[in-house]
């Protein structure tokens, strides 16, 4: 497969080209019993909440991708006054696809972070704490260590970030055909930066 | 070997090590830091925000009050303490002082891209390295203002985040037939520990005595929460209420301030932050800072987690911090 690589990336540009803004508005607020107009302002400050898109992007070396760039966003839903200059929590759904040099992963799955973001970026640019659960889908090719090179594999991959850093370990379960006595499973682990 | 992943744990320990060492000079993504700095604020306009943090709060045990009425029937009051501590615990940070540093109703320093910036240059911890420091590496708190005294907003996720530890602390020597007075020091005691070890000076080289004053306060928050003689829930005919508003002005008092009470140091933090705190000794004659620090002398009080840490200090187990305040930096520097 030459050419996944390639596809895998631009997907994952076309994620990255969604808009940070908000999106939506929910109005869910119920009538709380208050009587000052702060309480209200702090209420309404609360419960306008909108739905953010923010880019995500690691690089890493990892079994069994090697080295890979992976670029994807998190969708996180969080009051919209917030500008996150200093930090912000970011809980929600991931999607990221990673070409490597040894085979390409998508993921999707759930992330709690901890991160800034700077005015006008559509990035998570300060990432401090952070980890994901992920629904993973790995196609390995040519420099690949799996026997056989060419796989399809799918499984799960937990991931924890620091600043600057980022690990994460996971099982794969190979879906493709393989020759007869091949395992049907591959533990991965990496280590990287960015989430 | 059919089936099996060829290993390569030679090149993986290699990037591992790599990967460590090089993302963690300058690279891309450092994070400022995990304490907070009062100084910075000096001689700057803050709005006192006593109201606004009070309604936040309000607003979560009005909404508590509301879950439980839905419920319909009365609860321990430990199982109303947690699920307020739940309503608000987020990950690493606790959700109010994640409110506070982002809600535009709330006036901090520094704030805005400008000071910002500024902030960045003058940071108390900044002489720091970013990737050995720990402590740099989560975001620093900035500065708020209530009833007079300024504070990094970390203190509310101590006040109300950390110190439900301390209070399950003090319930489980309650429960094993401590007197509360003996309960409130096995608590207290626990938290220095705490302190000095996993959370603050072994981590970051800073044992922070205004977060213990926020831990040890937020204790008696949530003994007080559906407790006592005046509970701020309670549950009469047949329905929660919420008796007493809560009121932040009731537990923050001049030792919340790091610029006043000083922290402890580790010796290699100390060498780092010492310089930039000297920055500040012209400040000391701002008229605001004056009239903050007079302000300050005339309500200060010896606290409970003041009189711990003269123990611990006199036992030779601490250093005295009256050597890390900026009084004590400056005259040293006059000398």
């Amino acid at each position: 497969m030459p050419n996944t690589p390639f596809a895998a990336g631009a997907l994952a540009l076309g994620l990255l080209a969604l808009p940070a803004a908000a999106q939506e508005v929910d109005d869910d607020s119920r009538p709380e019993p208050s009587s000052s107009d702060l309480a209200a302002r702090v209420r309404a400050d609360v419960d306008e909440t909108s739905l953010r898109w923010l880019g995500i992007a690691r690089v890493r070396y990892s079994i069994p991708l090697e080295f890979s760039a992976g670029g994807g966003a998190v969708l996180a839903r969080m009051p919209a006054s917030y500008d996150c200059a200093t930090f912000c929590e970011y809980r929600g759904f991931v999607a990221q696809i990673e070409p490597g040099s040894a085979g390409a992963q998508l993921g999707v799955g759930y992330a709690r972070v901890i991160a800034a973001q700077k005015p006008r970026s559509a990035f998570l640019n300060n990432v401090y704490v952070g980890w994901s659960a992920r629904a993973v889908l790995v196609r390995t090719w040519g420099d690949s260590e799996l026997d056989p090179a060419r796989q399809t594999l799918a499984g799960f991959e937990g991931q924890f970030a620091l600043p600057r850093i980022t690990f994460n370990l996971g099982v794969l379960r190979r879906i493709s055909s393989a020759h007869p006595g091949a395992d049907r499973h591959v533990y991965t682990a990496g280590i990287g930066w960015g989430f | 070997m059919p089936g099996a992943v060829r290993p390569a744990p030679l090149r993986f320990g290699l990037v591992t090590s790599v990967v460590v060492v090089l993302l963690g000079f300058g690279g891309p993504g450092a994070a400022p830091g995990l304490e907070t700095d009062q100084f910075f604020a000096w001689g700057r306009h803050v709005e006192d925000m006593s109201e606004v943090l009070n309604a936040r709060v309000n607003l979560e045990l009005e909404r508590l009050v509301a879950e439980l009425n839905r419920e319909g029937r009365d609860r321990r009051c430990q199982r109303v303490r947690f699920r307020f501590f739940k309503r608000h615990r987020m990950l690493f940070f606790d959700g109010f002082e994640t409110w506070s540093v982002n809600s535009p109703l709330v006036s901090r320093s520094p704030s805005g891209p400008e000071e910002m910036r500024e902030f960045e240059q003058k940071y108390l911890y900044g002489g720091t390295s970013p990737l050995f420091d720990t402590g740099r590496w989560m975001p620093p708190s900035p500065t708020v203002e209530v009833d007079g005294i300024r504070l990094g907003t970390d203190k509310l996720t101590h006040l109300l985040g950390t110190a439900w530890y301390y209070h399950r602390w003090y319930r489980k020597a309650r429960a094993r037939g401590l007197t509360p007075a003996e309960a409130e020091d096995r608590a207290a005691r626990r938290g220095l520990q705490h302190e000095i070890t996993i959370l603050g000076r072994a981590v970051s080289g800073v044992l922070s005595l205004a977060d213990l004053e926020a831990n040890y306060e937020g204790m008696w928050f949530y003994e007080h929460l559906c407790a006592g003689d005046d509970p701020h829930i309670v549950y009469e005919e047949g329905l929660w209420r919420l008796r007493r508003p809560f009121d932040l002005r009731d537990y923050v008092t001049p030792e919340w301030d790091e610029s006043y009470q000083p922290n402890i140091y580790v010796r290699r933090k100390w060498g780092k932050v010492k310089p930039r705190m000297l920055g500040y000794c012209p400040m000391l004659e701002h008229p605001q800072v004056r009239a903050r620090r007079q302000d300050y002398a005339k309500r200060e009080r010896v606290t409970a987690t003041e009189e711990l840490i003269d123990e611990m200090v006199i036992a030779g187990k601490l250093p005295d911090p009256s050597g890390f305040s900026i009084e004590s930096v400056c005259r040293e520097a006059a000398n």
